[in-house]
């Protein structure tokens, strides 16, 4: 598969894994060393135990969709730019509850990609 | 999440997103006959309660009975060109499981008042399985889920 198309998709399964709560799947998107960076914030997580932690204590009623995508790849590394939406119902009603921008950096190991790091701004 | 490389997986994924976004394309602007083509005949179209929108539940088994609540939505208004409605899906997971079928799990948004200030209506994720039929991927499940 293209690499870009590889990246786009492990970018969407990252967001339905979340959502669904699939501990494992959202998990197997990161590498080992992965790091999470909230931007503002200064909130970082490190590695699968924090990662796991994280997804397991989010009250996540929210459906998260990535867009505009920006994927430079070389090797065995690529970086990725892309805008997220986070959509919700809130009193019956469709509502975007915010949105915000990643800033990635992916490896492939044994021939899957995998987020190294994921940096995000909200607003 | 693994990645393959094989040369058919990556062209059946690619015409799976390509049918995925035609049918919202369609389902827009196009006619109820350029939906349906992108549907395999016996496909079936499952669709729960939506009170964000005030649409009942609906299965319909057969492109015969997806026609039809194709033109009911258009009739009542809900979608179609002229309506100001718009469908647009994100967050598009393709899993290609044999070379003739294909399952995609995908969110989509669905926009009204398109024209002027667009508002966000509902929210929901389709659950599709399609087929490779000698005219290409098709739609052969669709179950839809709001919210």
């Amino acid at each position: 598969m293209d690499d870009r198309e590889a990246i786009r998709q492990l970018t969407a399964r990252y967001n339905l894994a979340f959502d669904e709560r699939d501990v494992d799947g959202w998990l197997a998107c990161f590498t080992p060393d992965a790091r999470v960076e909230f931007a503002g914030s200064g909130r970082i997580i490190e590695g699968h135990d924090q990662l796991r932690q994280v997804i397991e204590t989010t009250d996540n009623t929210g459906r998260h969709t990535t867009t505009d995508f920006i994927i430079d790849v070389d090797g065995d590394r690529a970086v990725q730019r892309c805008h997220l939406t986070e959509l919700g119902v809130d009193n019956g009603r469709a509502v975007v509850r915010r949105f915000g921008r990643y800033e990635d950096e992916l490896r492939r190991d044994a021939g899957t990609w995998r987020f190294a790091s994921r940096r995000l701004r909200y607003g | 999440v693994g990645v393959s490389s094989s040369n058919w997986r990556a062209a059946a994924t690619l015409d799976v997103l390509d049918v995925l976004a035609q049918l919202a394309r369609c389902c827009d602007f196009g006619t109820v006959d350029d939906y349906l083509e992108l549907v395999a005949e016996h496909g079936t179209w499952d669709m729960p309660d939506n009170p964000q929108v005030g649409v009942a539940a609906s299965r319909r088994v057969g492109r015969d009975a997806i026609r039809t609540g194709v033109e009911e939505r258009r009739a009542a208004g809900f979608q179609g060109p002229g309506t100001n409605t718009l469908h647009v899906i994100g967050s598009v997971a393709v899993d290609v499981v044999a070379p003739t079928e294909a399952r995609a799990r995908s969110y989509w948004l669905y926009y009204a008042r398109t024209a002027t200030t667009p508002e966000l209506r509902s929210v929901g994720q389709y659950d599709d399985r399609f087929v490779r039929t000698g005219e290409g991927w098709r739609l052969f499940h669709r179950r839809i889920s709001v919210g």
